[in-house]
């Protein structure tokens, strides 16, 4: 899945930075880089903009064009699907299965 | 990847240690580590410091003596890696490779070490002298944390040191550790990068030392870590010596190989994961930190960066700002303008009269006093916008206005110049340096303007104060600025659909934690902001009102002096004499030099209902917006003196409402003062935007302050 459609709380490994090689790098010296744990603190109006909490601890603001192009795979026990329902497997069947269909 | 001390010296560091004194330090490291903070604790400098990343866009030097060294600090802006990416990071990048130094300081954010790692791991590649400083030590200390120094030095093979800027935690450790490692020579401390890697770097090392140029192993090994890097500072480093053709050759054959090998797009990536699996390891080696579920920062943020409540609380925040430095200032103000009449009216009664006299009670006099008054009002702002920055509300309240602005054709990293604008637009214009894309920089700097600075701020209080005395002052000078803001906003989406076409450049920001403010920092800036605005008046301000009272004093006038003094004596009662007075005093002042000069440039500004003195200050405000209050000052005091709020009387009776609007709005958004432009020729090469950026303010100024004189008109006023 998109990092723009994560939720706030959610955890994810980051899977492809989809971005150009000047942007890559700004955002791998930020601590955003490939199998980086990362977690969505909090999501801004109408999901304009993402903060994210890298594994390093770096806080990020992300805006949505660019979470658009990094692609993440959702991560441990307890995160929150966007319809709500939390759950206590190590990742969400149903994103798994969303990914794959 | 792996990183090892190894004892043995390199061929250079067999000669014996330097015995020249000097030392020349660069400080280096991530944005918002606290450079500036620690340099001003080891210098007693006095950098200006804030909780966001950009704060020194500029380098700078502090120097201190210790044990017979004189040791240069450089203050280099925050750069995240080598790779860099804004033009900030450029000026540090092009220092720390093209600049003759003998150390570097390498400052990291204890809070964020594994990240700030990845830096230290690319500055060490370059095998210079190098420590290594762990600052905002106490920050981990008081979360239970702790790091271990020694085990950072084993495994790095630098010195390491532990600090605090806030509590002067190991300030004096790092000057002694400076000294230490200038006087011995460097021990060769070697990074390992992967064996595939390691291969194609020795490879191009063999390469490269085929060329004069590359004699040093250790500059070789740093110029072909930085090839497989794709650095393209280096690519134009060598690009015109003759080995560029067999390093180009093989150069992309290994590209292509170890892409393949390692199955990343680049090998700048592969680099990147070596460095951060690296610096992962060096914090969970020395690095021991309980988990916190939910930091003081996050708890803050729920409410202060709201989805829905977020902007509305700054917005709140910025309109208590703007009350308090109304309300709060006019206190003060009172009194200055009390203390400046009463000195004027004693200095005119002891000093014979003459020249001198009224040189200093009508010209200089009134003039500083007409400035200084307001300083208590530019600090209140001052110290609202020094909270806004140390805190960290700066950087959330750019990621808050990021969707906003992004409707205007900005970005949210063009908040930070903006805000920086309302309090100073020179440093305004270098914070710009932030933003990596030209246009993005451009269309910024171009509507930086509108956002109202400090000096702007006696002008608007008095006119307010003449005007809106009664009208909840604080809401009006906050919706002038607002105003201003919003103007700034229009035209940059204008410049953006017709001038510079494309969507704005990403944004991407790192959010500081909240930090208290240190009250030192605060009052320090305070204070040096007052110096400067008192030097300024005293100099600048006295000269130019020098210059005003001499050119509204001459020439003299005997024949109509003579006339108005046989009327004045002839005149029967008190009422007659001041009011004969009072009309020689205009007569001489409009044909004075100065009245000359305003009432030849006052059709351009009559449309706008300005006489030729509100005229003459206009224009002279574009030497320095204070000078538009002084000279105000002095053209309505010259031969008449001002009473105790007698600018503010005069401005009543010699202006009226429409006029005041009109000012108003031609302050707002009119060119800004010298220094200020001047910034921006220097920053902006291009002729063509020059010439735009000196001529539009004036015309849009003009345009809506004509507008708004006429709609006030229409409406009765």
């Amino acid at each position: 899945m998109k990092l723009s459609e994560m939720e706030k709380g959610q955890r994810a490994i980051i899977k492809d930075i989809k971005l150009d090689g000047e942007l890559k790098q700004r955002l791998s010296s930020l601590g955003l880089i490939k199998n980086e744990l990362i977690h969505i603190c909090r999501v801004g109006f109408m999901k304009g903009s993402f903060y994210i909490k890298t594994g390093c601890d770096s806080c990020i603001i992300i805006s949505k064009n660019e979470a658009d192009h990094i692609e993440v795979e959702l991560y441990g026990k307890g995160h929150q699907h966007r319809w709500g329902k939390r759950f206590k497997a190590d990742s969400c069947v149903y994103c798994c299965q969303e990914e794959e269909s | 990847m792996n990183a090892h001390r190894e004892s043995s010296l390199s061929a250079e560091n067999d000669k014996s240690p330097v015995k020249n004194s000097k030392i020349k330090v660069v400080v280096a490291g991530q944005p918002n580590v606290g450079k500036s903070s620690l340099l001003n604790a080891i210098g007693d400098a006095r950098l200006h410091t804030g909780n966001f990343s950009g704060v020194t866009v500029d380098t700078k030097v502090v120097d201190i003596k210790k044990d017979g060294y004189d040791i240069s600090l450089v203050d280099l802006p925050g750069i995240y890696s080598l790779n860099a990416y804004t033009p900030e990071e450029q000026v540090s990048k092009n220092y720390l490779i093209q600049e003759e130094y003998d150390i570097i300081i390498n400052i990291v954010d204890a809070n964020t070490l594994s990240r700030n790692l990845i830096f230290t791991l690319q500055l060490l590649d370059m095998h210079k002298k190098m420590i290594l400083v762990i600052n905002m030590i106490d920050e981990i200390e008081a979360k239970g944390g702790s790091v271990d120094k020694d085990k950072l030095e084993m495994l790095l093979g630098i010195p390491v040191v532990l600090s605090s800027a806030k509590e002067h935690k190991g300030i004096d450790e790092i000057v002694d550790t400076i000294i230490e490692v200038y006087k011995h020579p460097k021990e060769k401390n070697k990074i390992y990068y992967s064996e595939r890697i390691e291969l194609r770097i020795e490879k191009l090392i063999s390469i490269l030392k085929k060329s004069p140029h590359f004699k040093d192993p250790d500059f070789a090994r740093f110029v072909a870590i930085r090839l497989l890097d794709r650095d393209e500072n280096i690519y134009k480093m060598i690009h015109d010596l003759p080995v560029w053709i067999e390093v180009h050759d093989i150069l992309e054959k290994m590209y292509k190989k170890l892409e393949a090998e390692f199955d990343e797009e680049s090998t700048t990536d592969i680099l990147s994961n070596e460095r951060a699996a690296l610096s992962h390891n060096l914090q969970m080696e020395a690095l021991k930190i309980p988990e916190i579920q939910e930091s003081l920062s996050e708890k803050i943020d729920n409410i202060l960066i709201h989805p829905v409540l977020g902007l509305p609380i700054f917005l709140f925040f910025m309109w208590g700002l703007f009350q308090l430095t109304f309300e709060l200032g006019n206190i003060p103000m009172n009194w200055i303008d009390w203390f400046f009449s009463n000195s004027a009216n004693y200095i005119s009664e002891i000093l014979p009269k003459g020249e001198f006299n009224s040189l200093l009670t009508e010209g200089v006099i009134p003039a500083i006093g007409a400035v200084v008054m307001f300083l208590p009002n530019i600090l209140i702002l001052f110290l609202g916008i020094n909270l806004l920055e140390q805190t960290g509300y700066m950087a959330r309240a750019a990621y808050l206005m990021d969707g906003f602005l992004k409707k205007f054709g900005l970005q949210g990293k063009a908040f930070v110049p903006l805000v920086s604008g309302f309090g100073c637009t020179v440093p305004a214009y270098m914070a710009a340096r932030t933003l990596k894309n030209p246009k993005d920089r451009i269309i910024t700097m171009l509507v930086l303007g509108f956002m109202s600075c400090g000096a702007r701020l006696p002008i608007y209080v008095l006119v307010i104060a003449a005007f809106f005395a009664n009208h909840n002052p604080g809401n009006v000078l906050f919706a002038i600025y607002i105003g201003g803001a919003v103007l700034g906003l229009i035209v940059a989406k204008i410049l953006r659909v017709v001038l510079f076409k494309g969507e704005p450049e990403p944004f991407v920001m790192e959010i500081p934690p909240y930090r208290f403010p240190s009250m030192k920092s605060l009052f320090m800036d305070l204070w040096i902001k007052t110096k400067m605005f008192l030097k300024k008046a005293g100099t600048f301000i006295a000269v130019a009102a020098m210059i005003v009272w001499f050119l509204s004093t001459y020439p003299h006038h005997p024949k109509t002096e003579q006339i108005f003094e046989k009327k004045i004596e002839l005149a029967t009662n008190k009422k007659s004499k001041e009011s004969l007075k009072n009309e020689l005093n205009a007569k001489l002042l409009e044909d004075s030099y100065l009245g000359t000069i305003g009432k030849t440039i006052n059709p351009i500004f009559k449309p706008l209902g300005f006489d030729w003195r509100m005229t003459v200050s206009v224009i002279a405000g574009l030497a320095a917006k204070e000078v538009v209050v002084s000279t105000m000052g002095t053209l309505y005091a010259v031969g008449g003196g001002l009473e105790n709020n007698g600018l503010i009387q005069k401005m009543k009776e010699n202006v009226d409402f429409k006029a005041a609007v009109a000012l108003i709005i031609i302050i707002m958004i009119y060119s800004p003062c010298l220094a200020a432009m001047s910034t921006f020729y220097a920053e902006i090469p291009q002729w063509a935007w020059r010439i735009f950026y000196t001529v539009y303010p004036n015309i849009v100024a003009w345009i809506i302050a004509y507008l708004a004189y006429k709609i006030l008109s229409l409406m009765g006023y």
